[in-house]
């Protein structure tokens, strides 16, 4: 009794870090192919890699060679050269990447390894989202937030309406043209402002935005796992609406998901799955920001 | 019992570790020229974007566009353009073929007053390189 007891809990262990792996090595196969305009024997390399992948995970029960063998390639790829021109979420796959590794290797802990880590690394990334923010004069001033609205980086869904979009594709077309003139001190363009109180009411919610940073980093740390992980859930829903950064919010909601208790409904477990891969499936149709 | 501690310290903190020591050092440069978005410090949505960012060599403007068809040229500029430093300047004098001894190099960043709704631009560095 006890034995098959035991071995149910190894296998459902077993399912969320392979559940966890497949997701990352996805993420990483999808993301130097589409995104980089890489020649022909890379993305050859990477279709190899993965059915590879496939292969010694069937036949030897064996991922822990083929995610390492992925990750190096994904440095290789993302990296070499390129510290300071790859995006954020670049910095939060390897650190994923090599999480997975560990918890191969030491896989009887691989849970505490898994959450510990994650919890961690999520603390660092929201804590210094929000402190830059609270550091940054263009952020704390609305000025920056207001700019992307004017030219239709927020609530992309807004641009649905054709008197809007006309409205924010004049001020890309203004912004375009003053980036294409010679910069000098006095030079500059007037944007057209969607509606009156719209600079007050885009600063009121780049304050908003910080504080709900705040209430993250805050809510890793809520004992009553159901109220964390919806909360978790209506930020990365949110956050996709506000502005569709793909790559970077899956990343988030991986690490969201892996502090996900194994005895939550599977509501959950299915929500972060389908976010997940729907981050993945709109990097794919490049569709967002990535 | 006392190595029991550390390895348990490195599985469980490491990482998390080199992503707060990576994360500190990107803060700690970005007086130094450092875009927010870039660096791993995760200052995304702070401040323009670094793309928009303009290079001026010789009071002369340099498209990206125009490098295009250069993918060696184009990552020194890019370089270059998220956080300048010194050793990007020969190799950028030299892919850009400037063939003066002195070069002027300058950094242009666009900056929005929502108040007064202007979109103007501020110099944010600003290099001599003479080479050797």
């Amino acid at each position: 009794m006890n034995i098959s007891i035991l071995k149910t809990r190894q296998l459902d262990k077993l399912d969320k870090l392979h559940i966890l792996s497949y997701f990352f090595i996805l993420y990483c196969s999808i993301y130097p192919f589409v995104i980089y305009r890489n020649p022909w024997y890379i993305k050859v390399s990477i279709v190899l890699i993965i059915l590879l992948c496939f292969f010694v995970h069937f036949f030897k029960k064996q991922i822990m060679i083929p995610l390492a063998g992925l990750l190096i390639f994904y440095m290789y790829l993302t990296f070499l050269g390129k510290y300071y021109i790859i995006g954020n979420h670049g910095f939060v796959t390897i650190y994923i990447g090599f999480m997975l590794l560990l918890a191969h290797v030491f896989s009887l802990e691989e849970d505490v390894i898994i959450r510990k880590n994650s919890l961690w690394l999520l603390l660092v990334i929201m804590l210094f989202g929000a402190v830059q923010k609270l550091f940054s004069p263009n952020y704390l001033s609305g000025d920056y937030m207001n700019y992307v609205f004017n030219v239709g980086g927020l609530f992309p869904l807004l641009g649905l309406n054709s008197t809007m979009g006309a409205y924010f594709e004049e001020n890309r077309v203004l912004v375009q043209e003053f980036a294409n003139t010679y910069p000098t001190m006095s030079g500059a363009v007037r944007l057209n402002l969607l509606f009156e109180h719209q600079t007050v009411l885009i600063y009121w919610f780049s304050i908003f935005i910080i504080l709900v940073e705040f209430l993250f980093v805050l809510a890793l740390f809520w004992k009553n796992e159901v109220y964390k992980h919806l909360f978790f859930l209506v930020f990365l829903i949110t956050v996709a609406f506000t502005r569709q950064e793909t790559g970077f919010l899956s990343m988030l909601c991986f690490l969201c998901f892996t502090q996900l208790p194994q005895n939550m409904p599977k509501i959950f477990n299915f929500s972060y799955c389908f976010f997940f891969l729907g981050c993945l499936v709109f990097m794919f149709l490049k569709i967002g920001y990535h | 019992m006392f190595t029991d501690q550390v390895r348990n310290a490195l599985k469980f903190y490491a990482i998390p570790l080199i992503a707060l020591i990576i994360a500190s050092w990107q803060v700690s440069h970005i007086q130094y020229g450092l875009s927010r978005w870039k660096g791993g410090g995760f200052g995304m949505y702070t401040e323009v974007h670094a793309d928009s960012r303009q290079l001026v060599v010789n009071d002369s403007l340099i498209v990206y566009d125009s490098l295009r068809d250069n993918k060696k040229i184009r990552l020194i500029f890019k370089n270059y353009l998220f956080y300048p430093r010194k050793k990007y300047c020969s190799s950028l004098m030299e892919q850009l073929k400037i063939e003066d001894d002195t070069a002027k190099l300058e950094i242009w960043l666009p900056e929005y007053d929502a108040k007064m709704n202007l979109l103007t631009r501020k110099k944010i560095h600003e290099y001599i390189h003479i080479e050797d």
